[in-house]
């Protein structure tokens, strides 16, 4: 076990990354060497090779060049990210890898084709408080309140799904921000799953989110491999948190709806339930076509949809002839033409032509 | 023979076909594009209140800035939107270029929004803010659906119960009027609220500075209203009908929607009135 004075000093030198932000580490007591990492804990680790993740993101936003010999404040969690890395916790503290610029300790199992190696680093050990408690992120994440029943009906959530990773998601979440503050709304940003990081969250706020919070605010440093009925609860959590003063939610689900949890919470959960609308980030036309059949199948009606496809006016071309779904921001429409795209409600039954019907 | 009504329960208490929360509708033909809020408890029952954009036709603000308050008093809201590229002077009841007519469009609006959702056929809660209030008093006048409330906040100008001035400053033929008449009896049969800022007196680009308007109306929303409000009971009291506008001043208002809602108690005020 580290010395109090020792740690302290460690802590203070050490890179602390923005997956940590919400703990309190002037509980932190001791190191220790010998635990069992589980997701959420925080560790002090010591890069000793540098992949893919030259830098880490600060819980400030910046992001720090990192060097070999540096010691940073991560949290253990698991990552699923097919356009990067597939990783899981590890049992024990031995090297592992910093699997996500936000701060991510954990063991890389695959990879894609374009990513370098991931960066190599060394646990030192997990924090423990003065009673010898893990410090877990757990531990500080909003609890959520009980919901009153005469309370008025909480803000519309517009919810953001995609076909994969880098389908344009997040961008279309920051559209729809910009779209509603232009009329005159208050929109609330929330990233509901996905792997600890700022870098989407300062995006809803540059385009103007009231407030923009994830995963992270509630707990938890990844949501991959969570059992869904846990996960639901913690995205119950954060809507729980959303200021009575936002007027519409935009939210967003990571990856793709192939995803185990995000189709499961799309299939079964009172996300559903929450889910006003919904719309659809493509790369391509056969995938948002896709998209679009897959969600009806379970009962669920999209709204719009857009994402990278509509880059190309062709491939927009493409999707409109075989499905009457409405694309948005293709264009430069007016807000309020876009606006009345948004709002086509999730859960009725469906009377748009798909493909099929066409 | 007596029914057994827990088996067979009156068309209005059951609930609207429309799934409750915010919704929004694209026109599919001569229709506007409009935006709705059906409140959890709402029936087939419920009242349907309209509200009407200003020329920045900022329709869903309003179907949202009314939501919390339709939850609270178990009213629907329409929030319709009269496109600028569509009817560019929906508030003076000008056809568009294509032809579009403004009065027809709200009322097969309303007539699609009542078919989809089952709600009946009923005369209608209309409140227009700024431009759309604009659009409220003049569809009152004029339009062929009966107006059962009206609630008017901030209207730049004012359609005068004047039987001189071509409309739409007053109510003789115009070409804007066609075919249809102005009709200031049934105005007047009309519970008619105005409410204006009490600090709502800047001159800004939008305000009509019309000579006309100045001279008669006033040079800000504020003394146009009062004008009106004092034209409108005059013209009441000339007819021997009894004065049924009433003026709202709101104290510390300006001319700002989101602020009057949130702020001045606006939505409360024009809720009430229309629903009570």
């Amino acid at each position: 076990m580290q010395a109090a004075s020792n740690l302290s000093q460690l802590i203070q030198s050490a890179y602390r990354s923005f997956a940590t932000r919400i703990a309190d580490l002037s509980l932190a007591a001791t190191l220790d060497p010998d635990a069992r990492p589980a997701p959420g804990d925080l560790c002090i680790a010591r890069v000793s090779r540098l992949g893919q993740h030259r830098h880490i993101e600060l819980v400030t936003g910046r992001r720090a060049p990192l060097a070999v010999g540096d010691h940073v404040i991560l949290a253990f969690g698991n990552r699923y990210a097919s356009d990067q890395f597939e990783a899981i916790v590890p049992p024990t503290l031995d090297a592992c890898h910093l699997v996500a610029g936000g701060g991510i300790a954990s063991m890389a199992l695959s990879r894609h084709t374009r990513m370098k190696a991931p960066t190599d680093i060394e646990p030192l050990g997990i924090l423990r408080d003065a009673n010898g408690a893990v410090l877990n992120l757990s531990r500080w994440g909003w609890p959520g309140v009980a919901t009153p029943t005469n309370t008025p009906a909480p803000p519309h959530m517009i919810l953001v799904v995609g076909t994969s990773m880098n389908a344009g998601k997040t961008t279309l979440c920051a559209n729809v921000i910009r779209t509603m503050r232009a009329s005159g709304l208050r929109p609330s940003a929330l990233k509901l799953t996905g792997t600890g990081s700022g870098g989407d969250l300062w995006h809803f706020l540059d385009a103007g989110a009231y407030e923009a919070m994830d995963f992270g605010n509630v707990g938890l440093a990844s949501t991959a491999g969570m059992d869904v009925r846990a996960l639901d609860a913690a995205i119950g959590r954060l809507c729980a948190a959303v200021s009575p003063m936002a007027d519409v939610i935009v939210a967003e689900l990571a990856d793709g709806i192939l995803q185990r949890e995000t189709s499961q919470l799309l299939q079964s959960s009172n996300l559903r339930s929450r889910a006003g609308s919904i719309l659809f980030a493509a790369s391509d036309p056969l995938g948002a076509i896709a998209g679009v059949e897959l969600l009806a199948s379970w009962g669920l009606d999209v709204s719009a949809v857009s994402g990278l496809m509509t880059a190309s006016p062709l491939a927009t071309r493409e999707f409109s002839a075989f499905c009457s779904t409405p694309v948005v921001f293709a264009d430069d429409a007016d807000p309020q033409q876009i606006a009345a795209n948004l709002f086509a409600p999730a859960l009725a039954k469906s009377g748009k032509k798909h493909a099929s019907q066409r | 023979m007596l029914r057994n009504v827990e088996q067979t329960p009156l068309l209005e208490s059951q609930p609207t076909a429309c799934s409750p929360g915010l919704l929004a509708h694209r026109a599919e033909g001569a229709e506007l594009d409009y935006f709705a809020y059906v409140p959890r408890c709402a029936t087939r029952s419920s009242p349907l209140v309209v509200t009407v954009h200003g020329i920045e036709r900022l329709a869903l603000q309003h179907a949202i800035r009314f939501s919390s308050l339709a939850e609270q008093m178990g009213f629907i809201v329409l929030a319709p939107v009269f496109s600028k590229a569509r009817m560019p002077r929906y508030q003076r009841l000008e056809r568009g270029r294509s032809g579009d007519c403004p009065i027809t469009a709200l009322e097969l609006t309303i007539d699609r929004f009542q078919r989809v959702s089952g709600l009946p056929a009923a005369p209608l809660r209309l409140f227009g803010y700024s431009g759309g209030a604009q659009f409220a008093l003049r569809y009152a006048l004029v339009g062929a659906l009966p107006v059962c409330k009206l609630a008017l906040a901030a209207p730049g100008w004012f359609t005068m119960p004047d039987p001189e001035q071509a409309f739409p400053y007053g109510l003789a033929a115009s070409p804007t009027l066609g075919e249809r008449r102005a009709d200031i009896v049934r105005l007047l049969s009309i519970p008619v609220l105005l409410a204006v800022g009490e600090e709502d007196t800047r001159r800004d680009r939008s305000l009509n500075r019309d000579a006309l308007v100045e001279s008669e109306q006033g040079k800000t929303r504020l003394e146009r209203a009062h004008r009106w409000f004092d034209a409108m009971n005059g013209a009441a009291s000339a007819r021997g009908l009894p004065q049924k506008t009433e003026l709202k001043l709101l104290p510390g208002a300006g001319h700002d929607f989101n602020d009057n809602m949130q702020t001045h108690g606006l939505g409360e005020i024009v809720a009430s009135w229309l629903i009570n």
